[in-house]
């Protein structure tokens, strides 16, 4: 998911590399996952955050392992379309034999070859829940995608709490929950927030993963205004480019959007993000993607009580950082796209259409719309 | 379809006599998570010769299927799973476990099994079942909540709800409340994370303040003030409607009343903190009075105990509303001298840690320049016999 402008790509683009893919012979021989590559069942412990590459590895977040898996989904071709299903919810909890509230949908991630929606799927309500991921196709046809005996590859992330495992009796208690992951050129940017400290540790994982590289553990922090500055968790993220540098897109957990660029990403490195624009309070960032029409580019944002916001991104270049104080709004201009309610995820479907998971108290449904 | 009527109509022409075949019967196998279709001869028959051309094995999903019944309708997805035939048996496994408490029916398409081996159509036949819930589940309850003193900062970042059992996941914001001294609803102001932050047993539940509201200068900060700003006391109150991973409800209301006190920009300072060393060949607790309250989860992991220079085993548990913590050996304290390291990440409830403040005013100089040096204490047991 959160795709970058890194790949753009149309409808007849995709179709013709479905075309491609449909056919290649049944033994594709699939994409290069790294080292500890291997065929068989996917040792995932927790559904959590998904992304894919535009050749079609699966990224897959999973919280309680504190790993990242590669999943190879290929060979999955077909021809895309507009998705639209109501009571998604119950279909997936019936595909998985439960009922809507035996399930959880975790994030929504639309492959880049066949166009069908992965939905990251936690089957249980408790911490015995089980990590299932399930596809719909455009004829509403829900599945399972299966994570018995394909090729993957593990990739565990840097754990802070080795630093002091040493004095540690009893069960573990801290969890650094993935709440966001995202592709671009070779390297997966994995977002972290931890059910303890409140410093935000974000991972760059290089890919095909490499075991001797487990990733680089960064520091972001947030300066507010110019005067004040506080760790920052990173809520959502996908990249974008600007300048022609490839930068991180990222919202916070406290709304404002921030950049910064993939090259401050080194190890250890305490990253201070540009904030770009404050999206108001009272407001959670859910999920963004970036696209572009008529040769502007916009990001599209799903948040808690503010509805979808669409925000120019045309002067993110030019856009100093916040400094001085504003009355609600502030640097990049957006607007609210009113007819869109209760989204709680989105990725792009194609270069004019989106993919949303709406999620009401009536239940939840895929729709697809264009691009506003 | 037009093949499988015709089929039929061999049936009825060669059944005239009153011939009839025997039905499957199905069965739910509670133990195995499986249901079994006990077949009639002649279908076995007919499934393992056409098994014979395949490894003895083979899947008949179209056949025999199960799908989630609730209020007497069946979903329109079956259940993920698989059907297969081995051994002179047919089995249905669901891909994942029934749940205890959900309503399924088994089928077994009679139609479907003429339709690939062809022969005489067998009844169809259909098993209602419900999994019961395994074991009496006990009933959940809030064992703690953190910060456990009386009094709150009004800037209060971090609190942690224990649960003694496993709690369902993803609805905790319909069943938490702050009341103010009044008793009227406050907004939560909490970070309503889709994601919940529980650690592994799901027993513990990390609650974060909205950090919009909390950092200064940032929109909701300026608009809203901090969640706590302008209360004199709270109640923050868990219903009882809460159920369990198990399915029971917590049963009754869980309300905790705090003061609010003044907010709290300092980072926790180990030089100001006490300590009280333990009696030599003791197992008695080394404790160590802090200089306020501190983060109760990082708290009991974040000190390190050194002997010589060596690490040695204690367990530490925050008391006294996290304003003391104490060290209990596993082994009796020896005679030595002592070093009690802290973990720089330590953080108070408003998140100031030992290495930086939450929040740093950037025109100001660093508020301890010390700070980023591996804090530590030290205690000398000395052997007087």
């Amino acid at each position: 998911m959160r795709v970058s402008l890194l790949r753009k790509f149309s409808l007849s683009t995709l179709i013709a590399t479905a075309a491609l893919a449909s056919l290649s012979l049944p033994s594709f021989a699939g994409v290069s996952l790294g080292d500890g590559q291997t065929t068989g069942k996917v040792p995932v412990r927790s559904a959590g955050p998904l992304a894919f590459s535009p050749d079609g590895v699966l990224f897959l977040g999973d919280s309680l392992s504190g790993a990242l898996f590669a999943v190879d989904s290929s060979a999955d071709a077909g021809s895309p379309g507009a998705i639209s299903l109501d009571g998604v919810d119950r279909k997936v909890a019936a595909l998985l034999g439960t009922t809507p509230e035996g399930i959880r949908i975790v994030d929504l991630a639309v492959h880049p070859k066949s166009g069908r929606a992965y939905l990251s799927v936690a089957r249980g309500s408790g911490p015995e829940a089980q990590a299932a991921v399930v596809t719909v196709d455009k004829a509403g046809t829900v599945d399972l995608f299966s994570l018995d005996e394909v090729a993957y590859s593990k990739l565990e992330l840097p754990n802070p709490v080795s630093e002091t495992a040493e004095d540690r009796r009893g069960r573990p208690l801290r969890m650094q929950a993935i709440t966001d992951i995202a592709y671009a050129g070779g390297k997966v940017l994995v977002a972290g927030l931890s059910n303890e400290e409140f410093s935000s540790r974000m991972h760059t994982l290089d890919f095909p993963f490499t075991q001797a590289k487990s990733g680089v553990g960064i520091e972001v922090y947030h300066g507010a205004h110019g005067k004040w500055e506080t760790h920052a968790p990173v809520r959502t993220l996908t990249t974008y480019d600007i300048g022609g540098a490839a930068h991180v897109l990222a919202a916070y957990t406290c709304t404002p959007l921030v950049t910064f660029p993939v090259t401050d990403l080194v190890d250890g490195a305490e990253v201070r993000g540009t904030t770009v624009a404050e999206l108001g309070n009272r407001n959670r960032p859910l999920d963004m993607i970036v696209y572009s029409d008529g040769g502007q580019d916009y990001a599209l944002m799903a948040n808690s009580s503010r509805g979808v916001m669409k925000v120019d991104l045309s002067s993110i270049e030019s856009q100093e950082g916040l400094t001085s104080r504003v009355a609600d709004r502030a640097g990049l201009k957006y607007e609210t796209i009113a007819e869109l309610q209760d989204v709680t995820q989105l990725d792009r479907l194609d270069g004019d259409h989106s993919l949303l998971l709406i999620e009401s108290d009536t239940g939840a449904k895929l729709q697809t719309v264009a691009l506003p | 379809m037009r093949r499988s009527a015709a089929r039929w109509g061999v049936a009825a022409l060669l059944c005239l006599g009153g011939c009839a075949l025997p039905s499957p019967e199905l069965e739910f196998d509670e133990a195995e998570g499986v249901v079994r279709a006990e077949l009639p001869e002649s279908l076995t028959r007919r499934l393992e010769s056409a098994a014979a051309d395949a490894d003895g094995r083979l899947t008949v999903s179209e056949i025999l299927h199960v799908q989630v019944v609730s209020a007497g309708d069946e979903a329109s997805v079956a259940m993920h799973g698989s059907a297969d035939f081995a051994r002179g048996e047919l089995v249905f496994t669901p891909s994942f476990p029934f749940a205890a408490g959900v309503g399924y029916r088994a089928s077994f398409d009679g139609a479907a099994f003429v339709e690939r081996f062809g022969g005489l159509p067998p009844s169809s036949a259909e098993l209602d079942f419900r999994p019961a819930v395994d074991r009496v589940s006990s009933t959940p309850r809030v064992v703690a909540l953190y910060p456990s003193g009386d009094e709150l900062p009004q800037n209060l970042l971090r609190m942690y709800l224990h649960f003694s059992e496993p709690m369902r996941q993803g609805v905790a914001w319909d069943h938490l409340r702050l009341e103010d001294a009044g008793g009227r609803v406050l907004e939560l102001g909490l970070l309503e994370l889709d994601h919940e932050l529980w650690d592994p047993s799901g027993t513990r539940l990390t609650l974060l303040f909205d950090p919009g509201r909390l950092k200064s200068g940032l929109l909701p900060n300026r608009e809203e003030g901090r969640p706590l700003d302008g209360q004199s006391t709270i109640a923050f109150v868990v219903d009882g409607s809460w159920h369990s991973a198990e399915g029971t409800p917590l049963g009754t209301e869980h309300r905790v009343v705090y003061a609010v006190g003044p907010p709290d920009h300092t980072q926790p300072r180990p030089a100001e903190w006490s300590l009280l060393p333990p009696g030599l060949d003791s197992r008695e607790p080394l404790e160590i009075e802090l200089d306020g309250p501190l983060d109760h989860g990082m708290l009991e992991r974040s000190l390190v105990v050194l002997r010589e220079g060596e690490s040695i085993a204690v367990r530490a548990s925050a008391t006294r509303g996290e304003r003391a913590v104490l060290l209990t050996p596993e082994e009796p304290w020896a005679a030595g001298s002592y070093i009690v390291q802290i973990n720089s990440r330590l953080e108070d409830p408003s998140g100031n840690s030992v290495r930086r403040p939450f929040e740093t005013r950037l025109t100001e100089e660093p508020q301890s320049p010390g700070e980023t040096q591996p804090a530590r204490l030290s205690f000398v047991l000395v052997d007087e016999g």
